[in-house]
């Protein structure tokens, strides 16, 4: 969900932001593009459908994932794609964390910032 | 003083506020366990907790015995305010997800004469509220032709018995009797009369509803 307040620094990757299984699904949609929530589910045979429906919802809830009702075959169903990929997420994320500490610390998070660049730029 | 100060002078002289707010709690959360589904013992004991807090009051207490009547009613009056207001609010909501209708329901619609609403969820949700039945995306997709014929049938069973489940118990606990709204397994024996058992069985098995294993078992006692 990215909340600010529940990100934990001590976790792996995308999981620092994200639940296990969230991950999951992005990474997949990030592969492979627009899906139904039937082929998500095949790819995560060790969970539910309930499990991969909430995680869905929560994704859509938190603008990282989007959805249409395709209206198409005989019924209706989801088709899922995600909000950008893995660098707009990024920026999503960085953008909420920077106005976090910037309103926490003032100038001393854009002195910080300046410093993170100037490191990025002697790469 | 006004009546009610002397009523809680009077509870405090006898030392039973305490207890009588541990009572409630636990009377509380018997009440939610009835109402989450885990069968009809928890709703006995939430009525055996409320006789044990109604008699060991008036044993207890040496004024004002009338008050507790005024007491209970007012508690009586408030539980059924805040469970309408909880109910509209519910509506409100209920609104706000809904997709709104769509051509690929209408045979459905036009043969249980009843008006389908999508629910935006992946969740697989089927609910029946004021003359309208309520179905998520994701139990649309989940769900055959019979099964989701069967889904509508039992929604169906709740709109036209039309009984607000959470009023019904609430009043069921406070009057102490043992009225005990089932309404679940009624409206499953009403989905296998109209479209089969098999199909509502499949249905509950498919979206992997919690007490699956026990309602398919009623059912196949009633068959």
């Amino acid at each position: 969900m990215v909340k600010v307040e529940r990100i934990d620094l001590q976790k792996e990757g995308l999981t620092k932001f994200f639940s296990p299984n969230e991950v999951r699904i992005l990474e997949i949609l990030w592969d492979r593009g627009p899906m139904t929530s039937a082929e998500i589910s095949e790819e995560l045979e060790d969970l539910s459908h309930a499990v991969v429906g909430g995680t869905l919802d929560r994704l859509v809830k938190s603008a990282f994932v989007e959805r249409t009702v395709d209206e198409g075959g005989k019924r209706l169903r989801y088709i899922y794609s995600p909000v950008g990929g893995r660098d707009d997420v990024g920026i999503k994320i960085s953008e909420r964390v920077i106005d976090s500490l910037y309103e926490t610390f003032g100038d001393a998070t854009l002195s910080a910032l300046g410093r993170v660049e100037r490191k990025g730029g002697s790469k | 003083m006004n009546g009610l100060e002397c009523f809680y002078v009077c509870l405090v002289a006898a030392g039973i506020v305490l207890p009588l707010i541990v009572l409630t709690a636990v009377t509380a959360g018997l009440f939610m366990a009835y109402r989450w589904g885990r069968g009809v013992k928890p709703l006995f004991g939430a009525q055996l907790m409320l006789t044990v807090m109604i008699s060991s009051s008036l044993a207890s207490m040496d004024c004002y015995m009338s008050t507790w009547v005024w007491v209970y009613l007012g508690a009586i009056l408030g539980g059924v305010i805040v469970i309408g207001l909880l109910r509209t609010w519910n509506g409100s909501r209920l609104k706000s997800d809904s997709l709104g209708r769509f051509d690929a329901l209408s045979d459905l619609e036009e043969e249980f004469h009843v008006d389908i609403v999508v629910l935006d969820a992946q969740r697989a949700r089927a609910l029946a509220y004021k003359d309208t039945v309520y179905l998520s995306v994701g139990l649309l997709e989940r769900l055959d032709d019979d099964q989701l014929r069967a889904v509508v049938a039992h929604e169906l069973y709740h709109l036209e018995t039309r009984s607000p489940r959470m009023l019904s118990s609430f009043l069921a606990l406070t009057s102490l009797t043992f009225l005990r709204y089932s309404d679940e397994g009624e409206a499953d024996a009403y989905a296998a009369r109209m479209v089969g058992m098999e199909a509502i069985a499949g249905a509950l098995e498919a979206l992997r509803i919690r007490d699956r294993k026990e309602r398919a078992a009623v059912l196949l006692q009633q068959a």
